[in-house]
């Protein structure tokens, strides 16, 4: 298994880039782009061996399950891992001409973050998923506070105190399921819940289900995640809106499905998923700080993923997972645009922007990413809310009608920051200043051409999007998870 | 819903598009005479002068905000730890009432 390898490697440079960075800090962004190609390789080589055998598992030095700590790699994980890895390659790139000081510090922690991403994905174990969680959480903390400003620090130590409850509640959780069941493997822990029931077993999936929300920041555990997007370097909040998100999705999606699978617990997304939806929206239309409106939209379009896996059905778990695969490519262009904006106008306040022409490939891609978050025909958006909405339909219609007026807030908010933006100046200033020519350079361009082609590629052909979720979905077998990994 | 009927629904969104310029544009040129004082524009029996024909987009928010009570929403979200907190304990009550009937 290939793939398993992207995390020393993300360790080995994560350990490399602060010595080298002594002498030569520009080396930094170097060699974390190469850990990230490498890790794409690697992760491509892994997606050809699961399209062959369906599961791929390696047991840590060789003890066998449920003993030995597993590692283990299936469709919806690849795919997680595929995102994870592509989007890590391009914040990698967009942050070599955005971040210009502290470049060893900066590289190293955004390594470390995206091991602890990867190890998330890749294991098979609940307490390793614990120390990954935790890997992944501490590098997150030092890179919120970046800037080392008073609002970046005040929301790093809130992200701290939040964020360790979430794991120690997750711990609690995982104890308690440990002294039922004497296990820690998560096929062994699935085979054993199976058959039993108790109020102490229902607390403690309470207690690990709670932690997994708060990482993920669904309504009402979302209160830390305005201030931790707004407060980080751009690049961070492209990447904790999209591979971060995702990958405590995939997280709480894994136990959920394949662990607590004998009940059914998935309907706790649907709740949670809902208000997550209306109240994201709600005050993304309420906000005039581009970040913060874009980290509140964060919260809303994680409703609808949680809320489409919530309901249970089949096209409802396609819908899901199309939407959580297109949200991590719309969110990233939109913080990547948002960041040369701000660098710009040296202001996150929309109502403060002043007249700036700006290069079209900026202009264009955020107009794609806000048409494709808005859920306009042709973008990728909306072919991942259609079949939410056809399948919110055949459940409930009602779900279906609340969907719609979330989507019209939506579309509301979407335009808005355009228009303060891009549109507003240019109606009151026609006459634009020349001087203050808004200058993209490549390393900028890149990442945003390449994600608006992804997203005008998953809105005019959405098949691809759909055949991929259909291959996932159709091999997620929990039978066959419990029977390759236990014997 | 076919794949094929993704590809109608972007064409009839590009044909809706497209009558919906055309009829922009014809507006524009009304638009702009009542601007230049060769038409007028009579609204609830009054004639309305030019500037006032406009909403700015930021009073309709102010106006939608208060109708919503949605400023009330803002003071629950006011940057205090101990509110953040109250929030999360709410959310695992919820998560253990819910877990306690299906499990």
């Amino acid at each position: 298994m290939y793939s398993f390898y992207s995390i020393p490697v993300f360790i080995i440079s994560a350990l490399v880039i602060p010595i080298v960075g002594i002498k030569k800090s520009h080396l930094a962004s170097y060699i974390s782009l190469i850990a990230s190609i490498i890790s794409i390789v690697f992760v491509t080589a892994t997606i050809l061996d699961i399209m062959e055998n369906g599961i791929v598992y390696m047991q840590m030095g060789g003890w066998k399950a449920p003993f030995g700590i597993t590692v283990v790699m299936d469709g919806f994980s690849i795919l997680v891992a595929s995102i994870t890895t592509i989007l890590g390659f391009i914040t990698t790139l967009y942050s070599i001409r955005y971040i210009k000081e502290k470049r060893s510090e900066y590289y190293s922690l955004l390594s470390i973050l995206l091991a602890g991403l990867l190890g998330i994905i890749h294991t098979g174990d609940m307490f390793n998923l614990f120390v990954f969680m935790e890997v992944a959480s501490i590098s997150s903390y030092a890179l919120t506070s970046f800037k080392r400003t008073d609002k970046a620090f005040e929301s790093g130590i809130k992200y701290l105190i939040i964020g360790s409850l979430a794991t120690s509640l997750y711990l609690l959780g995982i104890s308690f399921l440990y002294a039922f069941t004497g296990t820690l493997n998560m096929a062994d822990m699935s085979f054993k819940l199976s058959g039993m029931r108790g109020y102490g077993i229902s607390l403690a999936i309470s207690l690990i289900l709670t932690g997994l929300a708060i990482k993920i920041g669904l309504v009402p555990f979302h209160t830390w995640l305005p201030d931790v997007y707004t407060s980080s370097p751009c690049p961070i909040s492209a990447i904790f809106s999209s591979a971060t998100n995702i990958s405590f999705m995939y997280a709480i999606i894994r136990l959920i499905l394949t662990v607590f699978i004998s009940s059914n617990t998935i309907g706790v997304l649907i709740l949670f998923g809902i208000l997550s939806m209306f109240v994201g929206a709600v005050l993304s239309l309420l906000q005039n700080d581009l970040k913060r409106l874009l980290a509140y939209s964060s919260i809303s379009q994680i409703g609808y993923v949680a809320l489409a896996f919530g309901i249970g059905t089949y096209l409802g778990t396609i819908g899901g997972l199309f939407h959580m695969m297109n949200q991590a490519f719309i969110k990233s262009l939109l913080f990547f645009s948002s960041g040369i904006v701000i660098m710009s106008m040296g202001t996150s306040d929309m109502r403060l922007m002043e007249s700036v022409k700006f290069d079209p490939v900026l202009k264009y891609s955020f107009l794609i990413g806000i048409f494709s978050l808005a859920g306009i025909p042709m973008f990728s958006g909306f072919s991942s809310k259609l079949i939410i909405y056809i399948a919110m339909f055949r459940y409930q219609p009602l779900l279906m009608v609340f969907t719609g007026i979330v989507s019209a807030i939506t579309i509301a908010y979407c335009f808005k920051s355009y228009y303060l933006v891009f549109l507003r100046n240019a109606k009151l200033k026609p006459d634009m200043n020349e001087d203050k020519l808004c200058n993209v350079p490549i390393t900028f361009k890149i990442p945003l051409l390449f994600l608006a082609f992804v997203c005008l590629l998953f809105g005019i052909l959405p098949q691809f999007g759909i055949e991929i979720s259909n291959f996932v979905i159709s091999n997620f077998n929990n039978q066959l998870y419990i029977k390759t990994i236990l014997g | 819903m076919g794949i094929g009927g993704f590809q109608i629904v972007i064409l009839v969104f590009l044909l809706f598009s497209a009558i919906f310029y055309i009829i922009l544009k014809i507006l524009e040129r009304g638009e702009k005479s009542v601007k230049n004082g060769k038409s007028k524009v009579y609204a609830c029996g009054e004639e309305m002068k030019a500037e006032y024909l406009n909403i700015p987009s930021e009073s309709f928010h102010r106006i939608l905000s208060k109708v919503l009570m949605l400023e009330k929403l803002k003071k629950i979200h006011s940057g205090e730890l101990g509110i953040y907190i109250g929030w999360i304990l709410i959310g695992m009550i919820l998560i253990i009432i819910y877990v306690m009937n299906v499990w």
